[in-house]
């Protein structure tokens, strides 16, 4: 079975996950064998079969406001506030 | 020394807009501005878990609307996606974007010579009226609002999840003033749909450039540059105009472009590294599993199609060959909606339409007028341009007509008589006042006689001042020669 290129430290870092050494082993293994399988879809000749057009419209919303949190509400759950805004650690650009 | 022949500049724009709708993306909070920090959110645009996202079937309509107003190709089926970054303005830790399957593809975007710099208006660059091609236009969510503190940033969510149509350009522009003219023609589409008010200093449009240089003649780009931090149409200008000399100098010294993004310092008039890229972002974009994809074609583009306007191009047209306005009034009244309006409705009544759009572009819009509320009815213009091509007041009268109108709005004509302006048109009179004349000016008679042509003027001067400015000019004139030439 032959994987696709698949670098874990790299999807790591994208998602802000620290990793050992051994874990990247691991999951690069593991992570591996899903891809590989999923290769095996790639099979299949799909060349005359149509793009399956969704059935039904997802519902969509008139747009009419509807009531928000109070700002105390929306606020309950933040680390640190001031001034109704949310602290966060500085952001540099 | 920098040649400016043998440089060419290869711009791309992505055009960020705020549309025009009552709520957010994809929850029922109002998207407005002004009201007090996270005073307009609500689970779904916090990003709390368990909530989902449900589509604004407006910002849906207003996106394919652009796209048809573009002459876009519109996706009988749309997606959205996840593009998922880490960035405390954007609670979920992704935004709902659209990344394979936009609403529109393809469409450009008509450069109308009278919207580049007053400077290059009658440059070839202007006249060539180029059309710019658009890669394609897509419907996301706005990230929230942040202020930086000395040791930490505040967010405000109010903006977060509000509706956000980016429009992207292919690398077509050439010029900085190509960049401008693109930015207030696509303003004037958007304004004629009603879609945004697309105001780039309120940041209602927003708008980052890529730009590289190439010697001309060249096929392959150059390594290209992104610039931030434009917030303004003559910004985005100025930076291209820095940035452009920068790169030309920096590759005749022999110095390699950097790959980077970098920020315009409007006050510094120049551009500084924000970040090198030495890495491609990687989004991990993948299909919004809360979200089914979206088929125009049941309605959708139909409400859109209801709603297209008279687009600029074509109400320019009309308006120069019906009502015989010039080039130059047409584009000024094709980028103002409710202006335009209020000059049909003048227009409307009279015969005199091109008279009626001078009254209306240089003396009324000088009083700078909000034309949705002037108590100054549009019909007076009408009339007031009947009155001076009809002959009962001469311009003189009118101007002072105007001063009238605007001081106390009445009908002209109603002004006429009260200010007791009218012209004397009658032939007996006039003819009484021309005797007069020739009676007090032997000098000027005989000059006139003798061929200096110029001398009636005196002539005619002593006729308006006898008449207290009422004469008719014109009659005056064919009187005068008749009597003189007799
Ligand atoms: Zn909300």
């Amino acid at each position: 079975m032959s994987a696709p290129k698949l670098n874990v430290a790299d999807v790591a870092g994208l998602a802000r996950l620290s990793l050992t050494p051994d874990e990247t082993t691991k999951f690069t293994a593991q992570l591996s064998q899903i891809l590989a399988h999923m290769e095996t879809l790639g099979q299949i000749a799909t060349g005359d079969v149509p793009e399956v057009v969704p059935p039904a419209q997802p519902v969509l919303r008139p747009d009419m406001p509807t009531p928000s949190l109070s700002v105390e509400a929306a606020l309950a759950n933040a680390p640190a506030q001031s001034n109704d805004l949310i602290l966060v650690p500085k952001i540099v650009e | 020394m920098s040649s400016p022949a043998k440089w060419e500049a290869v711009i791309g724009l992505e055009v960020h807009v705020q549309l025009h709708t009552q709520t957010k993306m994809f929850c029922g909070c109002i998207n407005q501005y002004g009201g007090a920090a996270n005073s307009q959110v609500c689970p779904v645009c916090l990003g709390m878990p368990g909530s989902l996202p449900v589509p604004n079937e407006e910002a849906i309509r207003k996106t394919i609307l652009t796209g048809l107003m573009l002459g876009c190709r519109i996706a009988p089926v749309a997606r959205f996606d996840r593009k998922n970054y880490f960035y405390p303005d954007m609670p979920k830790n992704y935004q709902i974007s659209q990344f394979e399957d936009p609403l529109c593809a393809g469409g450009a975007v008509g450069l109308d010579p009278f919207l580049f710099p007053k400077d290059l208006q009658e440059s070839d660059e202007a006249k060539a009226k180029r059309s710019i091609r658009l890669t394609r236009i897509h419907l996301e969510e706005d990230v929230a609002k942040s202020f930086h503190y000395e040791e930490r940033s505040g967010i405000d969510f109010n903006r977060a999840g509000t509706p956000l149509m980016e429009i992207v350009s292919e690398a077509d522009l050439r010029t900085p003033g190509e960049a401008f003219a693109f930015l207030g023609s696509l303003r004037q589409v958007l304004l004629s749909g009603g879609v945004s008010s697309a105001d780039m200093e309120k940041g209602q449009m927003r708008c980052d450039v890529n730009v590289s240089v190439r010697p001309v003649g060249q096929k392959e780009f150059g390594t290209k540059v992104e610039l931030k931090n434009l917030n303004s149409i003559s910004g985005v200008r100025r930076a291209l105009e820095y940035e452009i000399g920068r790169q030309i100098g920096a590759v005749e010294k022999g110095e390699a472009i950097q790959h980077e993004t970098r920020r315009w310092d409007d006050d510094a008039g120049a551009t500084f590294t924000m970040r090198t890229k030495e890495k491609a972002h990687d989004y991990r974009y993948f299909p919004e599993p809360d979200l089914l994809p979206v088929r125009t074609d049941q309605g959708l583009r139909k409400a859109a199609e209801s709603g297209l306007p008279e687009l600029p191009a074509a109400l320019q047209a009309r308006l120069m060959q019906e009502n015989g306005v010039t080039a130059y009034q047409a584009s000024v009244l094709a980028a103002d909606r409710v202006l335009c309006g209020y000059y049909e409705k003048a227009a409307a009544g009279t015969k005199h339409k091109a008279a009626v759009a001078n009254w209306i572009l240089n003396d009324f819009l000088a009083t700078q007028p909000d034309p949705a509320t002037s108590p100054v009815r549009p019909e007076f213009f009408g009339e007031l341009a009947g009155l001076v091509v009809e002959g009962v007041i001469n311009s003189a009268q009118a101007k002072k007509v105007f001063a009238e109108l605007m001081a106390n709005p009445a009908s002209p004509k109603a002004i006429v008589e009260k200010l007791g302006l009218a012209q004397i048109s009658d032939v007996g009179a006039l003819a009484a006042f021309c005797d007069e004349a020739i009676a007090a000016n032997p000098r000027s008679v005989e000059d006139y006689r003798s061929g200096k042509s110029n001398a009636i003027n005196a002539l005619k001067g002593f006729v308006m001042k006898k008449s207290q400015g009422k004469a008719n000019p014109t009659q005056v004139d064919e009187i005068l020669k008749a009597k003189l030439s007799a």
